[in-house]
């Protein structure tokens, strides 16, 4: 209400006929939310009129919002005016401005005959929760004129008209028309055009679905979850996809890939999926989390079949951020960490060392290997340079190594042009020593640069270009050591297990590097460390693609085309400045008390250098027309594509590995849903392999998908108990055309053999040649697959669980042939179409979010259960069927069975069958499946499970509560074995190398006659009994359950900090890989088991990491 | 509106080439394998590659001499001991052998080197660069390697599969190759007549000096007697051990009938390659003429391609393992291959009788007073006088080494070091691995031209044949057929010649001739293991005699290696007590390949 109060009015008087007519008098304002009195102020200083009003009537007035351009003042005056409980008129060079009833009718201007005016537009995007929506696209109707909602969901627009109509859409949204009606505010929500908030996934080949109407068997990540402390991406991700395999096996910075499989492994050949970033075929591994907009992983047929010959592994699609109109974000990230180890191997003491390899001799009748007295110094550490007595591992490592990560980001635009522009930093540093001797640095530093551009241009109206250039640089720092041939450091850690703790210091005095041949070699891991040199890896990458989309919709509504070209680059560059220095061994002390040493090694005391460089390109082509379109409750859609690759490897050894890698074909794919309610889907891939003779080439991979939503169904009456009711199912072919280790399989390959000598001299040096691989009419690979799906959501939309069975039937598999008897003395078996392979299983995702009270709930888990069995694999036919490897998995090991230990009565008695060589009681006991009396070859059947789990789940929860977060994830593997590696074995080796495990005591003795001990009775030498044969007591359960992540936050109250441009901040600590629960106990068991260098847990060990990290938005 | 219709023109355009792509060149775009790359009808072109195809063939010539990783034929027998208990002959001697361990199954490796000849053969005549004098010989050569793989196969296996000439096609059915074995007779007939076949078309001499090392007409010849012998032997000729071992159709495997004549067929051939005038005893003589035996008998193996070297395979590192193993820890060898007591025992006295004949004088008590020329003072009075292929073949406790080096750094004194084997001594048992548990090590063939520690390998040859043998060939299966031919003595003697002891015969310098074909028949198997000590002979001489459930199973001596004087270490003890079953006649084929060919039977006990 208004109080009305009487003060002066202020009059001025001016010669009348001279005065302008305020309908004529153009003026540009600007009004953001000012007094009414301060725009007439404003008024009256850009023109010559004067106003004339009660103060009364102006106080407490709404403040008023207006700009126009080139407006007359009327029209203005109209537009200030328009919701006040005024009115004007002009008098002479006065306005007059009264309550309506207090004024002059005659006097007022029909606005009604004024010319369109322009009028700002300012208004709110909100969603169906009345949460904000960003990147609404907000057009004038019939014009191009138009803009897009900032992050605040806020929009400003200049109309033509307050009569303006103004056109909302987003993708996956019912766009909306709005007329204005005169409002210069519009608030206003977006409906979803699914009843499930709109979800949009990922397809191939850059189409996108509403999720109610996807038919394949998906998952997607949400990518704020690839947001973990770990410089690769590929190491989070299992657990939290469904379908997923993954598993690490090193740890080590730089070289930490994860193995991954999606829906386990189906194939004894090539069983690695395609991964296409930004819709070209790219290794992911170094990409920054940050810059990624959608993770998903195609699973069946009906998603895979489209890339044809290169599908049938699964694809995992991953699309980078694109810019977006808008107000300019930009947002900071920043964390530091501590890491250390798992966990690693732990060993025997020197003592224990010595006490067991004298048992292992004296218990089966020899000497005892070392001496009291030796034992009793090792003890005492009296002379540790004779009598060492060292802990491998606690010389070579340090505590803690650190890691840190930084990503400035910023992304906006408006209608005409948008961007995403990032720069990210990591760096890692290892957990190995250095020598403050050493003049150079050997310790293990690994430096990620990644950036990423994204811009899109909307170049007319119905064209738009995307250009995106993306890379990143890395540089690792490494110690010397290539004792294998190899850059990574798996070998100081074999030789941290090989070298037993009492066989020389880590150095012995001045800096001679100890040293013994043993057959092989034993190194001091420590020297190895930091006495070999240094190495540095550089590696970079650059994936640049354009991408033109056309609006056809002239030809026909719905009609759009696409190209997309890209061109990739990357490069990588080994430095070796490596010496193997001369080493010795102490053998005794002289007279003097000093050293006696034997030289071991002469070596090269100084840097040396070599390199290794390698690098490919590739060009991607690809090109597509797409249609959608709907007829009233008729959706239908459809694309044809076709494209091509063509790949270079600069690291190539020969003349075929040198030829480029190309792959074309063509791609289809129709569908069709009525009323979201039925949805049909048919796709086909044809592609062509260069692998296969010409009249193979080509392979035609058709797929056919039926879904039904049944909760939107009219009948449908049980909203209450299920919101979403939806089912679906595929089934299609799928193929490969990878062939591990052989190109060109229609094509014959010769190759050079070993040399011979002839001449008196032996001068006369011939490099032989023969045939190495027979030509073979060879063709791709198919997978008939079948999917069938399962969506709901209950509790109120609150729990949504998506479950999908899957069958999958791998025919033509690559193999060599089985049946092929060496003694046709053919080199390399003919590869053939001879495999077939059946798998199947469970995929479940399951997701739920509440808010209780003011807490708010998330738990999300997921779960990926596959089998596979080999149904054909030419083997030939076996005498026995425990020996058949029909039926198995793809991958299996065959062993003895072991039956605990023969007991004294059991030795003693010949009825029971024995283990070949010197077997006493304490020594493995096997069956004797063929019952023959003898334990041998005939008697090995299957023998756990594979080292890839069959059982991936993950868990994990999320709970706010006003500003702050706590989510913790666990992800364990089930149904998954591995074989513990002989290396380690006590005393296999005799004194020639191995350390002891420290579960070393856990062991059979006469006096203490366990079944239940881990080692049998010890043997010193080699295997003078079949203890160490391949037999079921090694195959170690390898399954764990892991808190990958504990992250707790806290977020800035909004607007906090809002003076220093800041809208969001959170401040976090995250744990990661904190802790295992496993019944393996030696080293982390996703290291998996085997032998040789890196096997027997070997190899750097994953990681644990602790960090604090910031993220701010302004 | 002049941007849009740019991009549109530009868009345009790529669908464009896209269809044309699409239509027209993507088949060629798949189509890349360049026309000139090197296929296997090229190599037949050209003579540089069909040369380079042969060389192919013969790189199958086993390298006999690394004897722990590569060849077992040493450390399986009653000669050596491996010293390493992790390399597989360790566990194979106490039994840990079942049928199907893999260890030095050389089936596939001699198959392959089998087809590859077969193929040489079949397309050698299409190459158009080849002189056809050439490619006759090359094809000779071929078919000599072949039967050359077929013959090391045997003596390994026993009767084998004789492959039909040409190569089985790779895409052939199952049952297109499930051979039987051939009988043993069968095999040797096929290898003797594949060799005659080869015969006229080889060469005699060398040839240029760029040819050494091909397959010649005394090759050829010894291949055959060697396999003849083997063919001739009471493993094979008359076993009625093997009266079960037959094929699935009931083909008797190996004759169940002692036949002599294989034995004149064996001494007959032997008799060709020595009585070729290519080929001599190498002798070193001294300035008046007389035969220098110590040198004789060591450099006959340094000196490459001395007269009385039949065949030598180059390799590319020398020697290394003989030089390596075969050296003391103290020069930095790895003292690995220990010869046993046994074959210590069987080195004649210097004046030519063995040491269990009394008047011998051998004697295993007291110490040598003073320093001899192969040994030093303190030495045990074992090793004194002993003939000098001892010395050639024998590092032992207090030994003199070959040369002057003084250390492991291959430091050069002014005398030969004196080896000390006995616990603590420069060369005996200590903390690490390179010791030799017999007290022994095998110095027959290390170069004394090689520095061992520093790894400085002499290069030479390794021979595979050579004359020596032939002449032993030729005394034992004329023993055999003709026994009092007076070949036997004369070659017998002409071993003893050369290796300087004294001979049999009536002369006052000589020992009393054996008497009656018995004992011919030890004298032969004596001469035999001490003349071809370590050549990787033994193992298969003991199996072929059917002697090996004596030699080969039970207790292997030594010295007291645990022992850290001379005097507690000059005595025997037992190291291993080795396990020999009457399966280890034959080596084991792999269960594998038997699934593979139905008809294909596994040797007997496996």
């Amino acid at each position: 209400m208004l109080s009305v109060t009487i003060l002066c009015s202020l009059v001025l008087l001016a010669g009348p006929g001279n005065a302008q007519r305020m309908d004529k008098v153009k003026v540009d304002v600007q009004f953001k939310g000012v007094g009414l009195k301060q725009a007439l102020r404003t008024l009256e200083a850009k023109t010559s009129f004067h106003f004339t009003y009660r103060d009364a009537d102006l106080d407490n007035t709404p403040l008023v919002s207006f700009e126009a351009r080139q407006a007359t003042v009327a029209q203005v005056l109209k537009g200030i005016f328009l919701n006040q409980p005024l009115t004007f008129y002009q008098q002479d060079a006065n306005i007059i401005i009264k309550k309506p009833d207090e004024a002059r009718i005659d006097d007022l201007i029909l606005t009604d005959d004024l010319a369109p005016l322009s009028v700002v537009i300012r208004g709110k995007v909100n969603n169906e929760k009345g949460e904000p929506m960003e990147g609404v696209s907000v057009s004038e109707k019939g014009t191009v004129n138009g803009t897009s909602t900032n992050a605040q969901g806020q929009f400003t627009l200049i109309v033509a008209g307050a009569s303006a109509v103004l056109k909302l859409s987003y993708i996956g949204y019912q766009s909306q028309e709005l007329p204005l009606n005169g409002q210069t505010t519009v608030l206003t929500a977006m409906q979803s055009l699914a009843n499930d908030l709109g979800d949009v996934v990922v397809v191939a080949y850059g189409q996108r679905q509403k999720k109610i109407e996807t038919l394949g068997a998906q998952s997607t990540l949400n990518v704020t979850e690839l947001k973990q402390p770990v410089a690769n991406i590929t190491t989070v991700l299992a657990g939290r996809v469904s379908g997923l395999v993954g598993v690490q096996r090193s740890g080590e910075p730089g070289r930490d890939n994860a193995d991954i499989w999606i829906r386990g492994i189906a194939t004894m050949s090539n069983s690695t999926p395609l991964v296409l970033v930004d819709g070209v075929e790219r290794s992911f591994n170094n990409i920054d989390p940050n810059d990624i907009e959608s993770f998903t992983i195609l699973k069946d047929a009906s998603s895979t079949s489209v890339f044809g010959v290169r599908g049938a592994n699964g694809v995992i699609l991953i699309t980078t951020k694109k810019g977006r109109p808008g107000r300019t974000d930009i947002s900071l990230d920043f964390y530091t960490g501590l890491t250390n180890f798992t966990r690693l191997p732990e060993t025997a003491d020197g003592v224990a060392y010595m006490q067991m390899a004298n048992e292992a001799s004296v218990t089966r009748g020899g000497n005892p290997i070392y001496s009291d007295s030796a034992i009793h110094k090792t003890y005492t550490q009296e002379d540790p340079y004779l009598y060492p007595n060292v802990n491998w591992f606690k010389e070579i490592f340090n505590k803690f190594g650190r890691n840190r990560k930084a990503n400035l980001s910023m992304r906006g635009g408006n209608e005409k042009s948008s961007f995403y522009v990032s720069a990210g930093y990591y760096d890692e540093t290892g957990l190995f020593k250095t020598d403050g001797l050493q003049k150079y640095n050997t310790s293990i530093k690994f430096t990620r640069y990644n950036f990423s551009s994204a811009l899109t241009i909307k170049a007319t109206k119905t064209t738009t270009v995307d250009l995106g250039i993306k890379g990143w640089i890395s540089n690792g720092n490494y110690p010397g050591t290539t004792t294998d041939g190899s850059t990574a450091t798996d070998d100081i850690f074999y030789m941290a297990l090989k070298t037993y703790p009492i066989l020389y210091p880590k150095m012995y005095p001045d800096g001679k590097e100890p040293f013994i041949s043993t057959g092989g070699g034993l190194n001091s891991a420590y020297a190895l460390l930091v006495n070999h040199g240094y190495m540095t890896i550089f590696q970079n990458q650059v994936m640049s693609d354009l991408q033109v989309k056309q609006d056809l919709g002239f030809i026909t509504k719905g009609l759009s085309a696409r190209f997309l070209y890209s061109f990739d680059a990357s490069a990588n560059n080994t430095l070796m400045r490596t010496k193997n220095p001369s080493s010795y061994y102490a053998t005794g002390r002289d007279a003097n008390g000093n050293l006696v040493y034997t030289v071991t090694g002469s070596g090269q005391d100084y840097l040396g250098f070599s390199r290794n460089n390698g690098g490919s390109r590739q060009f991607y082509l690809e090109g597509a027309i797409n249609y959608a379109n709907t007829f009233g409750r008729h959706k239908v859609g459809g694309m044809i594509l076709y494209n091509q690759s063509d790949k270079v490897d600069a690291t190539a050894n020969d003349l075929i590995g040198s030829i480029p890698y190309r792959s074309l074909g063509s791609v289809g794919r129709f569908t069709y849903s009525y009323d979201d309610r039925y949805l049909a889907e048919a796709t086909f891939g044809y592609n062509g392999a260069e692998n296969f003779s010409p009249n193979k080439r080509f392979g035609f991979f058709p797929s056919f998908a039926a879904g039904w939503v049944i909760s939107n169904e009219k009948f449908y009456h049980f909203n209450n108990v299920f919101q979403l009711l939806k089912l679906r199912g595929s089934y299609g072919q799928v193929g490969s055309s990878r062939i591990d280790g052989r190109r060109f399989a229609y094509v014959g390959t010769v190759a050079n053999t070993n040399n011979y000598w002839y001449g008196q001299d032996r001068g006369n040096s011939i490099t032989g040649v023969d045939i190495s691989d027979y030509p073979v009419d060879a063709t791709w690979e198919t997978e008939k697959d079948l999917n069938l799906g399962f969506e709901f959501k209950t509790l109120g939309n609150a729990l949504y669980i998506q479950t999908d069975v899957f069958k999958r039937r791998r025919e033509n598999i690559f193999l060599s042939r089985g049946v092929v008897p060496d003694f046709l003395g053919i080199r390399n078996n003919l590869l053939g179409n001879l495999g077939t392979v059946e798998s199947e299983g469970i995929d479940i995702t399951a997701e739920y979010s509440k808010p209780i009270g003011k807490v708010t709930v998330s738990i999300r888990g997921t779960f990926t259960y596959n089998k596979n069995k080999r149904v054909e694999d030419d083997s030939p036919a076996q005498p026995y069927p425990w020996l058949e490897s029909r039926g198995l998995p793809v991958f299996f090991r065959r062993g003895y069975q072991a039956t605990g230990y023969y007991t004294d009565a059991e030795i003693n008695d010949p009825k029971v069958a024995r283990t070949t060589g010197v077997v006493q009681a304490g020594d493995l006991k096997f069956k004797d499946l063929n019952g023959d009396g003898v334990i041998d070859g005939n008697d090995v059947s299957v023998m756990g499970r594979d080292q890839v789990p069959q059982i991936l789940y993950g868990f994990g929860s999320s709970i706010g509560w006003k500003q702050f977060s706590l989510s913790a994830f666990f992800q364990g593997t089930g149904l998954v074995d591995f074989y513990l590696g002989n290396d380690f074995m006590p005393f296999r080796n005799g004194s020639a190398r191995g350390s002891l495990y420290s579960n070393i005591k856990d062991r059979w003795t006469p006096d203490n006659p366990r079944q239940d001990a881990f080692y049998p009775r010890l043997s010193y030498g080699a295997d003078i009994n079949q203890n160490y044969a391949g037999n079921s007591h090694w195959v170690m359960n390898g399954q764990f359950l892991r808190l990958k992540t504990l992250d707790f936050g806290y977020t800035l109250k909004k607007g906090a900090l809002h003076k220093y441009g800041v809208q969001n901040m959170r401040m976090y600590i995250i744990a990661y890989n904190l802790f295992t629960i496993t019944p393996f106990k030696l080293w982390d068991p996703e290291l998996g088991g085997g032998s040789g260098i890196g096997g027997a847990g070997t190899r750097y060990p994953n990681i644990r990491t602790f960090s604090v990290g910031v993220n701010v938005n302004f | 509106m002049l941007g849009f219709m740019k991009t549109k023109n530009i868009l345009y355009s790529i669908y464009a080439i896209g269809l044309l792509c699409a239509t027209g060149s993507c088949s060629k775009f798949l189509s890349q394998v360049p026309d000139d790359k090197l296929t296997i009808d090229d190599v037949f072109k050209k003579k540089s590659t069909t040369e380079q195809y042969l060389a192919n063939v013969y790189t199958y010539i086993r390298q006999e001499g690394d004897w722990n990783n590569g060849s077992p034929w040493e450390g399986l027998s009653d000669e050596i001991d491996v010293t390493y208990n992790d390399y597989p002959t360790y566990s194979m001697n106490l039994g840990q052998w079942d049928r199907n361990r893999d260890s030095y199954t050389y089936w596939r490796s001699f198959y392959q080197g089998i087809r590859s000849a077969s193929y040489f053969m079949q397309r050698v005549d299409e190459c158009p660069e080849l002189q056809s004098e050439l490619k006759i010989q090359y094809k000779a050569e071929a078919r000599v390697l072949r039967a050359y793989f077929y013959a090391m196969l045997m003596r390994q296996y026993g009767p084998v599969i004789i492959l039909p000439n040409l190569a089985i096609a790779p895409d052939a059915s199952i049952d297109e190759f499930s051979f039987p074995r051939n009988s043993y007779d069968e095999c040797a007939d096929y290898v003797a007549k594949e060799i005659d076949a080869a015969i006229p078309s080889l060469p005699v001499s060398q040839g240029s000096t760029q040819e050494y090392g091909r397959i010649k007409k005394g090759m050829a010849l010894a291949v055959k007697a060697r396999m003849l012998l083997y063919a001739a032997s009471p493993l094979v000729n008359g076993n009625t051990d093997y009266a079960g071992f037959k094929n699935p159709d009931g083909t008797l495997l190996v004759s169940q009938q002692y036949d002599a004549g294989k034995w004149k067929k064996a001494a007959d051939a032997a008799k060709a390659v020595i009585d070729m005038p290519d080929y001599s005893l190498y002798k070193e003589l001294d300035g008046s003429g007389k035969i220098k035996p110590y040198e004789s008998c060591k450099n006959v193996f340094l000196k490459d391609w001395n007269s009385e070297i039949i065949l030598a395979r180059v390799v590319s590192d020398g020697m290394y393992s003989i030089d390596k193993n075969g050296s003391p820890y103290v020069l930095g060898g790895w003292s690995s291959w220990g010869p046993t007591q046994q074959s210590v025992d069987a080195f004649f006295m210097a004046n030519g009788r063995s040491i269990d004949d009394p008047a011998s004088g051998y004697t295993e008590s007291g110490f040598a007073a003073a320093a001899g020329t192969w040994y030093a003072a303190g030495a045990s009075n074992m090793y004194v006088n002993r003939e000098p292929r001892f010395y050639v073949d024998v590092t032992f406790n207090l030994s003199k080494w070959i040369n002057n080096a003084s250390n492991n750094n291959g430091g050069t004194g002014s005398a030969p070091i004196t080896i000390q084997m006995y616990k603590g001594g420069n060369s005996g048992q200590y903390t690490g691995r390179n010791w030799s548990r017999t007290g022994y090590c095998a110095r027959k063939m290390v170069n004394p031209s090689s520095l061992v520690g520093p790894d400085k390998i002499a290069a030479r040859t390794e021979v595979v044949y050579r004359l020596a043998e032939m002449y032993l060939d030729y005394a034992e299966a004329l023993n055999e057929y003709d026994p009092g031919n007076a070949d036997i003595k004369k070659y017998i003697n002409l071993i003893r010649e050369r290796a300087g002891i004294p001979q049999y015969g009536s002369a006052v310098e000589n020992i009393p001739e054996p008497a009656g074909q018995e004992a011919w028949r030890q004298a032969i198997r004596k001469e035999r293991r001490v003349e071809l000590a370590f050549e990787y002979h033994r193992y298969f001489d003991t199996r072929r005699w059917k002697i090996a459930e004596q030699t080969d199973a039970g207790p292997m001596y030594g010295m007291d290696v645990n022992a850290t004087t001379t005097v507690d270490f000059s005595k025997r003890v037992v190291f291993e007590n080795r396990v020999f079953l009457k399966k280890n006649y034959l080596w084991n084929i792999l269960q594998s390949e038997l699934n593979k060919d139905k008809n294909l039977v596994e040797n007997p006990g496996w």
